[in-house]
């Protein structure tokens, strides 16, 4: 075949720009650590990329979500330990106030500490956490249980104190994060119970063996409760470990997809510069020579 | 019996033919890197012999016909590759704009914002009472707008591009079509008087390269040298003149006539081929698959949004989230906007219920595109996936129609093209044929200077 001077040029310029394309696609790899830049260097990649990406966001959101969640059980659960510990003690005042032989001061005594229990009692079942009453079911902003400004009745919340919240923690998962003023401590039966014990004592009347029995009952529901919220705290505990592990793997998978092998690249691209550089070298010395070197 | 000056003659035909070999020798040399040239050549003659005593006697040489090297038949194969590596041109750039208005994969594409938009949902399911929680979903959905307004602007430019690449490519073909025209005169003049037009044909073939390029062409050569150069079945070019291409928007299809026809002409292939296809078909099939991702979410959180409660006394209810129906307007309602206490969080209107929330978030897993065969995320993805690929394909094609080119314009290069070596040993060889006939020439004039002094 007839060889000519613009058709050596013209392919060693094409080979040249192919080469150099390929260094420039090998250095943007190696620039950004990114094996996949743009849709069409691996479509399909790529596809699996965005899928990834997309679970990676959510399984961060829902760590978000498993987080706020623990904050609100775990108010719950010492919340639930501090209406235990006035239980404990209301059983203990009515295991003593029962006794017949009480003077009327000592039963002015122990009226004067059912109503501070009865205090404390309201207190907890209007606990807010992040400006949430934890104890209000659905109707988390209004306050649950108000005492009388007399302190002679208690009512709940007419709006109502009950409802779960289930909070998405995971793919599919909506867990229940809250235990409403119905399972905590009964709506207001307690409260109502305490009030009686109370204004009873100050008129002179010792409790009833069948107020102390109602005492005992109600110990038992909220150490029920009180598991509850502890068997929410373990749930959500074991779902942020799960979480995490998932997070590490779905990052595992889409490094797969989407970073660059960098010594694989590098070697590459040392290879392709290599070639680069004898085309170079062998185009500077072919191209010069003709004829015209040696007629003299 | 032959005289002296029969000599001289001879070798004086020799010196004028060298003379015009190497005057083409010259021509070659100095159109070595000329584009579109084809070297030419010199075919010598003996002149007619006359009869003497002895027989035959030759009356030297001359230089009979000056022609171009070119195989019309490689010419036909490039001209009908060329389109094709136009189109596939055309089609790298204008998708590879496509793409790049896409943006993916990155951290601010649409994908990401959808994500956030749901994301923002979710964390609102967590903490439906949180004001801080409804603004971010606010803020997401302007932002989730925003990325849609984005891509659909970008893609809408690219395509607005095309209106003055197509006028620009119309020029273009209209002058080499009328020039093709001129030099077609001119060449059937030229042979119809028996003189060489080389150089005419060489830039009318060159126009012809640089149209076919623009759109798929088809070449008829006449007895008389000219061509006849036809676009989608229609004459543009002949000897008898050009008809101009021109081009209508009509019901946002662009359609080229040619001349006064009231049929369009059909161009598929070309730069000026995937300029319409992009601007009629591919382009508008990207616009309406954007448009119907937009348009299912808008409708899909419309409708949950509006069967949900906000904060307030009373909650308020049956607000739409988004406003619009495209990629073009969608937006956030501006009631929302105004007020986040109107994002629905709650399914019954208590502040801690959060399903209307969940089912918002969840949205992105439901199958509600397709006729119930992929999520919104997963359509916008095979969207997306889809540009890749046919970038990716352009990519592909564009570089195998380069190497055919390549090829044959490689093949072209070695019939057609100047090789300097061949040109130096052309004129070494002519050199020395030069130099012997001037050597018969004073060896003649010796010998007549012995014949006059003889006479003397």
């Amino acid at each position: 075949m007839r060889v000519t001077e613009s058709s050596i040029a013209s392919s060693f310029l094409f080979n040249i720009g192919e080469t150099n394309q390929r260094i420039t696609q090998e250095q943007t790899e190696l620039a950004t650590g990114k094996s996949v830049n743009t849709v069409s260097d691996n479509p399909q990649a790529a596809n699996t990329i965005l899928r990834l990406k997309a679970l990676v966001s959510n399984n961060n959101q829902f760590q978000q979500n498993n987080t706020a969640a623990q904050s609100r059980a775990q108010a719950t659960e010492s919340a639930m330990d501090g209406f235990t510990t006035i239980m404990i003690n209301l059983k203990g005042i009515l295991a003593q106030a029962t006794n017949g032989s009480l003077t009327s001061a000592d039963q002015q005594t122990y009226a004067d500490q059912v109503d501070q229990l009865l205090g404390q009692a309201v207190d907890i079942a209007n606990t807010q956490s992040n400006g949430i009453y934890i104890f209000g079911g659905t109707n988390t902003l209004q306050q649950p249980i108000t005492l009388a400004a007399d302190g002679s009745s208690v009512t709940a919340n007419p709006n109502g104190i009950t409802g779960s919240i289930k909070v998405p923690v995971n793919e599919g998962i909506n867990q229940v994060v809250n235990l409403d003023g119905q399972q905590a401590f009964q709506g207001t039966a307690i409260f109502n119970l305490m009030i009686q014990v109370r204004d009873e004592l100050n008129s002179g009347q010792s409790p009833t063996t069948a107020q102390a029995a109602s005492v005992d009952t109600y110990v038992d529901s909220i150490a029920n409760a009180t598991g509850k919220a502890g068997a929410i705290m373990q749930n959500l505990d074991a779902n942020d470990t799960m979480l995490t592990n998932q997070q590490t793997q779905l990052k595992k998978l889409l490094s797969v997809q989407q970073d660059s092998d960098i010594a694989a690249v590098t070697l590459k691209m040392n290879q392709d510069q290599l070639d680069l550089q004898a085309a170079l070298s062998s185009g500077a010395s072919v191209l010069p020579d003709t004829l015209l070197n040696f007629l003299h | 019996m032959a005289g002296l000056n029969d000599v001289l003659n001879s070798a004086r035909s020799a010196l004028i033919a060298q003379q015009v070999a190497m005057e083409v020798t010259s021509n070659n040399v100095a159109n070595a890197n000329t584009v579109g040239y084809s070297r030419e050549r010199v075919d010598f003659e003996q002149s007619p012999a006359v009869p003497i005593n002895h027989g035959l006697l030759g009356t030297g040489v001359s230089a009979s016909h000056i022609g171009r090297a070119r195989d019309r038949m490689i010419d036909q194969q490039l001209w009908g590759a060329s389109d094709s590596n136009g189109k596939a041109t055309t089609d790298q750039t204008i998708l590879s704009q496509v793409e790049a208005a896409v943006n993916e994969p990155s951290d601010s594409g649409l994908s990401e914002t959808m994500s956030s938009f749901f994301s923002a949902f979710q964390s609102l399911s967590a903490q439906p009472e949180e004001s801080a929680a409804r603004n971010n979903v606010v803020q997401q959905g302007q932002l989730l707008a925003q990325s849609f307004h984005n891509i659909q602007s970008g893609i809408a430019q690219t395509q607005n591009n095309i209106v003055s690449d197509v006028q620009s490519q119309l020029q273009t073909i209209n002058q080499l079509t009328s020039d093709i025209s001129d030099l077609n005169v001119k060449i059937a003049n030229a042979t119809t008087q028996g003189v060489e037009a080389s150089s005419l044909e060489d830039q009318r073939d060159l126009k012809i390269d640089t149209l076919s390029g623009l759109v798929k062409v088809n070449v008829s050569d006449a007895a008389d040298g000219s061509v006849m150069v036809s676009v989608g079945g229609t004459v543009v070019a002949s000897k008898a003149g050009a008809v101009a291409l021109t081009s209508v928007i009509k019901g946002n299809k662009m359609q080229i006539f040619s001349g006064a026809s009231t049929q369009p002409t059909q161009i598929t292939s070309g730069q000026l081929g995937g300029d319409l296809e992009n601007y009629n078909t591919t382009i508008p099939g990207y616009m309406s698959k954007l448009d119907a991702t937009a348009n299912a979410l808008i409708t899909q959180i419309n409708t949950l949004h509006a069967a949900g409660f906000g904060i307030g006394t009373p909650p308020s209810t049956g607000v739409n989230f988004f406003t619009g129906t495209s990629a073009t307007d969608i937006n956030v309602n501006a009631a929302v906007v105004n007020d986040p206490n109107k994002v629905a969080a709650s399914s019954d209107g208590s502040t801690g219920d959060n399903q209307a929330a969940v089912a918002m978030a969840n949205l992105q897993n439901q199958s509600v595109m397709n006729g119930g065969a992929a999520t919104i995320p997963q359509y916008y993805n095979s969207f997306v996936s889809s540009i890749g690929s046919a970038v990716d394909a352009a990519n592909n094609t564009s570089a195998n129609q380069q190497l055919v080119i390549n090829q044959l314009q490689s093949q072209r290069s070695s019939f057609s093209g100047v090789s300097i070596d061949e040109e130096m040993t052309n004129l070494t060889q002519y050199q020395h044929a030069y130099q012997a006939a001037s050597e018969v020439v004073t060896v003649v004039n010796e010998m007549m200077q012995s014949l006059i002094t003889m006479v003397q």
